[in-house]
């Protein structure tokens, strides 16, 4: 029993995700300037709220036009809710990938996540983890199938250093949330200890990966 | 319009919440954290920010607080809390329907409690799932081949699409239907991720009791279902087995 259109609200589907993939309009003959300006004066005056990477692109408004949205921020800033909101930023990003992942696995994820981003193994001058590193340590895992990381940490600047085993070599990684991952890898001989180090992308390092631990 | 039963189900975040005409007060947000807590420590100030554009091209805004989102520690359910909305959200994995009503019915017990009963103006149960497909199975093929919800294009156009979104208001049974496709930022390496997310709601004639209210959300729960299984294909639906 379909009803006319006219039977609804109005709906904000302005900001809704869809939205999101009308990339920014700097096609030939849009007033990408414009638009470019509006963007760097809201990057102003919202200077302390927490938007998702990439949800300025969906500010996108004619003249005199007025539009709302929601935004979060946390209530306790204090060191240690930092940390934890970290931890939980974190959290959320395993769930976003829960339908590729094993209970086991992320079981597995929540435990060294536990272990690592904690308010006793933080200091206050460190970097917080990066959600963006993370999510490249998670695309990487599901895409190589490999859920037998040695050990989880994070450098200075919050990107995740992960350590993987194998009979002869011993492989880590710094995922640095755009995509790229720099990696060192030690390789036992009977003719000694060989070294080798590079950058490459998620993709490639699954090949490298592969002379390593296979 | 019962819904298949998935060993991985695409959803990436299940929300039921219900609206009201009479708005909360500060002192109600307050005690309704309070009250919450214990169970969604993680605390986040929401903000209304109207953002406005001048003639001169140059952007104000306006934010105002409006409530909080809390959020428990595994990070995989949270409430929102509004003066005049409350709901309660399960991220990935989702564990059936049977666990989220009642994660649902129990919060919503607990905000009675503090809230009072109040008119109802919306009972809203919203699903987003995204679904992430190998680009090696979608290349050379027609996206309707796992999608039967999205954008139709006649071959004089073109044979092939790119990105697309789409949003249609229709009703199934009385009950509304909002339902949104979008193909969004791939999550999977070498896979394209598509937005499926499917609002069911009804928004008049709402019976304050108890009973009747998880009536409506049983009947939202089966439109969701019917809309999502009409929605994708056999070829997309082994992918959640």
């Amino acid at each position: 029993m379909n009803q006319p259109a006219s039977a609804f609200p109005q709906v904000p589907i302005a900001f809704r995700p869809h939205a999101g993939v009308v990339k920014t309009p700097l096609q030939f003959g849009s007033n990408a300037e414009l638009v470019a300006t509006q963007r760097t004066d809201l990057q102003r005056l919202l200077q302390g709220f927490q938007l998702p990477v990439g949800d300025w692109e969906r500010f996108v408004l004619g003249a005199h036009d007025t539009k709302s949205t929601v935004r979060t921020t946390p209530v306790h800033p204090s060191f240690q809710q930092r940390v934890f909101d970290a931890s939980v930023e974190m959290k959320v990003a395993v769930s976003n990938y829960a339908m590729h992942l094993t209970p086991e696995t992320r079981a597995k994820l929540f435990h060294d996540l536990d272990e690592v981003v904690n308010v006793e193994d933080w200091y206050e001058e460190d970097a917080l983890p990066s959600a963006l590193s993370f999510r490249d340590f998670l695309k990487w895992t599901i895409f190589s199938k490999r859920y037998n990381w040695l050990s989880i940490g994070f450098s200075d600047e919050g990107y995740i250093l992960v350590a993987w085993k194998s009979e002869r070599a011993l492989l880590s990684a710094t995922f640095r949330g755009n995509a790229r991952v720099l990696w060192t890898a030690t390789r036992s001989s009977p003719e000694g200890e060989t070294y080798a180090a590079g950058e490459s992308t998620l993709q490639f390092f699954e090949r490298e990966a592969r002379l390593y631990l296979d | 319009m019962n819904g298949h039963t998935y060993r991985n189900p695409p959803i990436v975040e299940a929300v039921f919440e219900v609206q009201f005409s009479e708005p909360l007060s500060g002192r109600d947000l307050d005690r309704l954290r309070e009250r919450f807590i214990n169970r969604y420590p993680k605390v986040d100030q929401q903000y209304q920010v109207d953002v406005e554009i001048n003639p001169d091209g140059r952007a104000t805004t306006k934010a105002a607080p409006i409530g909080f989102r809390m959020t428990s520690s595994n990070a995989l359910d949270t409430v929102t809390l509004q003066h005049q909305r409350f709901g309660t959200s399960r991220m990935a994995p989702y564990e059936g329907w049977e666990k989220f009503v009642s994660t649902v019915s129990a919060n919503y017990d607990e905000f009675t409690k503090i809230a009072g009963r109040r008119t109802l103006t919306r009972i809203a149960s919203r699903y987003i799932n995204r679904l992430d497909i190998p680009t090696e199975e979608l290349e050379g093929v027609d996206v309707l081949q796992f999608l039967r919800f999205g954008v139709a294009m006649p071959d004089e156009m073109s044979k092939s699409i790119g990105p697309f979104s789409v949003a249609a208001n229709f009703s199934v049974d009385e009950v509304k239907v909002l339902a949104q496709c979008a193909v969004i930022a791939p999550a999977l390496l070498n896979h394209l991720s598509f937005l499926f997310d499917i609002d069911a709601f009804i928004d008049k004639d709402i019976s304050p009791h108890k009973d009747a209210i998880w009536a409506v959300a049983e009947r939202l729960h089966q439109v969701k279902n019917h809309v999502f299984e009409a929605g994708i294909t056999d070829r997309l639906r082994e992918r959640f087995k």
